[in-house]
């Protein structure tokens, strides 16, 4: 709670946090070529100390910005006061209902944790957001990493391209945090876009002469009878430069290349620039990225709730079970997480607009892959089918609130979420207070 | 019939006459006026020196002061065997109070119009365009409503930001006394809509009660903007790392749980009482549950320290607000000057701006700042004039003479290297794509396009929001926009509308004249003969251009100033303060 970087402990801080290791060049290399990711099993280091194995290479999240529905998707009461006008679809677990409005997951619910139980006490879409992304409430003067920049911290892995990607983000992407903002997400939108920065706009020949002017001639001058070692202490020129050359000439820029792949494959994941996204972080997994983060916005329905909401679901249905389809028949499942979900749900009372508002209290958060059971369903909402508004938000099974979902998937990453680390200023603090729910682990 | 034409042909020829005598008469008087209108140089000069001029008694500094203050910095250095940089030239000094003051570098024509007057009056004569220059208000009230009430978009309904931010300007373009300013903060009643100092609590009022402003976040917020402590940590638990220290003078006392929450009691009664009268003090006591305990305990507002500046005669808000700005309160006057300090240089006096360390070497250095602060009557304006005539301030950021060290850096005996905050590069490279200096007089669809590039590249680049005053380490991401972004990209390009660069290559005499003029634009500076050399010798010589394919279409001079625009604007001296 007491934050705030000071420049020498700050830079300090990120000399010692950093693990990349690039030597600057005067002049241009077209920098490292990329480590290949060919392990199965990758041990990750925790500050050289303690060592907890996991198979988990990459975390995809599904990011619902807005608030689904939980009554609308994942967890319907088809039929009782809070019900609305969903219908029920069966699912491939047996006993266990989807919402209509995703008839394809259902297909795939037996390869997934489904948490029916997920509580916070954010009521507020920024606040509420920063809580899922990062763990904890936000605090005014510590900004906490999101679950991206820690697992991009703890890895050891090296490739071109960024290892925490965010694609089509609105409002709160995910940050680096204390960790710094080189552990922010590099943002991204539709694919079938141009990246965003990664193209010049003139040759390569030219595009060399100008760096060159701007290496030997302006920050050489800049750096005569300054602070020493100013560059690679302070200023960064050269190792920046050499890393987005690198990015911008990477082969495995391909993994945004859409059309490497069939058609088929194309459509099933939906032809909207969300569709493309979970495609395209499907591809990212496979190039050794560490966390993706997708987002499908617009789940705000306080008004026409089911129409808008259906309309999300379709989707994000189509999207979502060919993302986990995909990984499974590419081998990629087991290492590799998938998360799903909003910053919060919507209220089982229906208002006079036929909307739903903000409900922190008894919402769905979809896991799969990694270490996570398959085909099971945790905690219940208004399990009973209360008639009562009154006491329907304690009518919560088995709560599982953020710090532990946090500390969950932390642990299911091989990263142990008690483990203690300092900020900038030299606060102890861990990745997260939660507790590890290990009935979700197979 | 050709005795009726022969009437009319007279009588057109003498309307044709007495149109073209017309437009003859009209072509006069515009030529007069064009003729007799000041040039874009010596409007502004002329501006300056009024200014200057007519503000001469207002403005002058208390030189006593300075004086103090640069031998306390002296002696600071000697005390580490530090030796002091050699004062830079006015260029660079005005670059850095255009940097501070505006959040760009300056234009092409501003330095145009400054060579026209005697080098000992250049400085000074920015400094006051830029104090008179609306964008200096409305620049500041954003780093100022950063501090006040953050960066997030608060409450829906109860929560009007920009309100909040226009009446700041309005304050700081009258410069209206700081302490009375703050003031009306803390003791702000009423609609938000209204009164806009109230959104200095309805920016708070989206947490666990809502419709009430959260005396947590605000007593932390008005230890860390308003006291320069940092006490957010004591909401759980007493000080037991050492970092809060609540005695005054040479003593110490570390601060409790307690100290923290008898501050937040002093704000737990705002809340909306109604729609219509908005924000109101409903008297509510402050409870919470100290660590330790099991029941919640009423809480009794109370200052941390100074105890014998409080006026417990007055409502609880207003008594605080009156202890806070206090002329003897001198932790005020030090946070404030801290923070105008850092804005100016891109570091703070003691660090961290918001957590002052009293043990620090420069710590007589900001009382003696402070105490000129509290003798002007907490005006901004005139310590933004005291710190731009210090040494510390106009003092070179190298040295020939010297290796140059972090601590040299930290008691100013050289001016510090510091990053650019991300708004202050992007104006930096908007500025540098023009020869004027920007401005609010441009159309309002230059203005619109141009704040949403700008809010784009900030939010691209990485906005630390109300921890913008921390420092910013370098990343991939923000060095791939820099080289492939669209804003670089519409600067360097050859587009003779679009940017100064293509115009200085259209117009310049030869390719010398291209890079000393893309260098005066771009880096506010003329190039050394070293570099002159280099670029002539090595990129843009014609041997070089012969050995490439002949194009008869090329514009050499052009490609010139986009190819070294390009490569100055991602150089580091344009995103660094020095």
């Amino acid at each position: 709670m007491c934050e705030q970087h000071s420049d020498r402990v700050a830079c300090e801080s990120y000399r010692r946090l950093s693990r990349r290791g690039f030597v600057a060049a005067s002049g241009l290399s077209l920098g490292l070529a990329a480590n290949p990711w060919t392990a199965l099993a990758e041990t990750l280091h925790v500050n050289g100390e303690k060592k907890v194995e996991s198979q988990v290479q990459s975390v995809i999240i599904v990011w619902l910005q807005g608030g689904p529905s939980q009554l609308e998707t994942f967890d319907p009461h088809p039929g009782t006061m809070i019900g609305g006008d969903v219908k029920g679809v069966a699912s491939s677990i047996q006993g266990v209902q989807l919402a209509d409005s995703m008839p394809k997951v259902a297909e795939k619910l037996h390869l997934t944790t489904l948490i029916r139980s997920m509580v916070s006490k954010e009521g507020d879409h920024e606040r509420a957001t920063i809580n899922f992304k990062t763990g904890w409430r936000p605090e005014p003067t510590l900004e906490h990493p999101s679950i991206g920049a820690i697992l991009t911290h703890k890895s050891n892995r090296s490739i071109d391209l960024p290892q925490h990607i965010s694609i089509l983000p609105s409002q709160a992407p995910s940050r680096g945090g204390f960790l710094g903002p080189q552990y922010d997400a590099f943002t991204m939108y539709d694919p079938k876009d141009s990246l965003p920065n990664l193209v010049g706009h003139v040759d390569e020949n030219r595009r060399a002469k100008r760096l060159d002017i701007m290496t030997n001639v302006a920050d050489a001058e800049f750096q005569r009878g300054r602070l020493k070692n100013l560059d690679a202490n302070r200023l960064q020129q050269s190792h920046t430069a050499n890393r987005a050359i690198s990015m911008m000439d990477t082969e495995q820029l391909k993994a945004f290349d859409l059309h490497r792949e069939d058609r088929a494959l194309r459509t099933a994941f939906g032809d909207n620039p969300f569709g493309r996204g979970c495609l395209a972080a499907v591809r990212l997994v496979e190039q050794g990225v560490r966390c993706i983060e997708i987002e499908l916005n617009g789940w705000d329905s306080h008004i026409d709730n089911h129409n808008l909401q259906y309309a999300r679901a379709k989707e994000l249905d189509d999207a979502l079970s060919s993302m986990i389809q995909t990984l499974k028949d590419r081998e990629l499942l087991d290492k590799t997480i998938v998360l799903c979900s909003g910053e919060f749900g919507r209220t089982p009372k229906i208002n006079p607009a036929g909307g739903r508002d903000h409900w922190p209290s008894g919402f769905s958060t979809l896991l799969a892959g990694g270490p996570f059971r398959q085909g099971y369903v945790h905690g219940a909402t208004n399990p009973a089918a209360s008639e009562s508004y009154d006491d329907i938000e304690k009518l919560v099974v088995d709560p599982v609130t953020i710090p532990d979902l946090h500390a969950t998937v932390l642990r299911a990453c091989g990263i142990d979420p008690a483990e203690e680390t300092q900020t900038p200023i030299g606060r102890p603090i861990v990745w997260s207070e939660g507790r590890i729910r290990n009935e979700l682990f197979a | 019939m050709s005795e009726i034409n022969s009437q009319a042909a007279p009588r057109s020829r003498r309307w044709i006459r007495r149109l073209a005598t017309l437009i003859l008469l009209f072509g006069f008087v515009f030529a007069i006026f064009i003729g007799t209108r000041p040039s874009r140089y010596e409007s502004a000069l002329s501006l300056r020196q009024a200014s200057t001029l007519r503000n001469s008694t207002s403005t002058a500094v208390d030189l006593l002061a300075v004086r103090r203050f640069d031998e306390a910095v002296k002696l600071v250095a000697e005390s580490q065997s530090l030796q002091l940089a050699e004062t830079s030239d006015w260029l660079t000094q005005c670059r850095r109070i255009s940097l501070a003051l505006m959040g760009s570098g300056m234009s092409f024509d501003d330095i145009r119009a400054l060579e026209a007057l005697p080098e000992r009056e250049r400085v000074s004569a920015f400094l006051e365009s830029c104090l008179a220059d609306p964008r200096w208000a409305n620049y500041w009230s954003e780093r100022f409503t950063r501090a006040f009430v953050g960066d997030n978009n608060g409450p829906f309904l109860l929560y009007r930001r920009r309100k909040f931010r226009l009446w700041l300007a309005e304050q700081f373009a009258n410069d209206r006394s700081y302490d009375s300013l703050v003031r009306q903060l803390i003791t702000a009643n009423g609609l938000w809509t209204d009164r806009p100092e109230v959104n200095f609590y309805t920016a708070t009022a989206d947490g666990d009660e809502e419709g009430r402003a959260d005396p947590i976040r605000i007593a932390g917020r008005t230890s860390r903007v308003f006291l320069g402590k940092r006490i957010d940590c004591l909401q759980c638990h007493d000080d037991f790392l050492g970092n809060v220290n609540l005695a005054e003078g040479e003593e110490t006392r570390p601060g409790t749980q307690a100290d923290f929450h008898r501050l937040a009691a002093f704000f737990d009664g705002v809340s909306v009482k109604n729609p219509l009268s908005g924000m109101v003090d409903d008297g509510r006591e402050y409870k919470t549950t100290l660590l330790g305990q099991t029941d919640p305990e009423v809480i009794k507002p109370k200052t941390p320290f100074a105890h014998e500046l409080f006026n417990d005669h007055l409502p609880r808000r207003a008594a605080f607000a009156d202890w806070l700005t206090h002329p003897e309160n001198q932790h005020f006057a030090r946070a404030t000057v801290n923070r105008v300090w850092n804005l100016m240089t891109g570091k703070p006096l003691v660090g961290p701006v918001d957590d002052i360390n009293e043990s620090d070497p420069m710590m007589e250095s900001l009382e003696i700042l402070s105490s000129d602060f509290v003798k002007s009557d907490f005006s901004i304006k005139q310590l933004i004039r005291t710190i731009a005539t210090t040494d510390a301030f106009r003092r070179e950021s190298r040295s020939d003479v010297f290796e140059v060290t972090s601590d040299h850096e930290r008691c100013f005996a050289v001016f510090p290297v510091s990053r650019l905050r991300p708004e202050q590069i992007a104006l930096s490279l908007f500025q540098a794509a023009t020869l004027q200096r920007l401005n609010d007089e441009s159309n309002i669809l230059e203005q619109l396009g141009r704040n949403d590039q700008l809010n784009k590249f900030v939010q691209d680049f990485g906005d630390l929001g109300e921890k913008e005053l921390g420092t910013i380490p370098p990343t991939v991401t923000q060095r791939l926009l820099l080289m492939n972004g669209g804003v670089v990209e519409n600067a360097t390009k050859a587009d003779l509308v679009a940017n100064a660069a293509s115009r200085i290559g259209q117009f310049s005499k030869d390719e010398k004249d291209v890079i000393r003029q893309v260098y005066l634009t771009f880096l506010n500076r003329y190039p050394t003969e070293v570099e002159l050399e280099q670029l002539l010798a090595n990129y843009f010589a014609d041997e070089a251009r012969k050995q490439e394919p002949f194009d008869a279409s090329r514009n050499i001079k052009m490609e010139v100033a986009c190819d070294l625009g390009y490569a100055l604007m991602n150089s580091a001296e344009l995103q660094w303060n020095h």
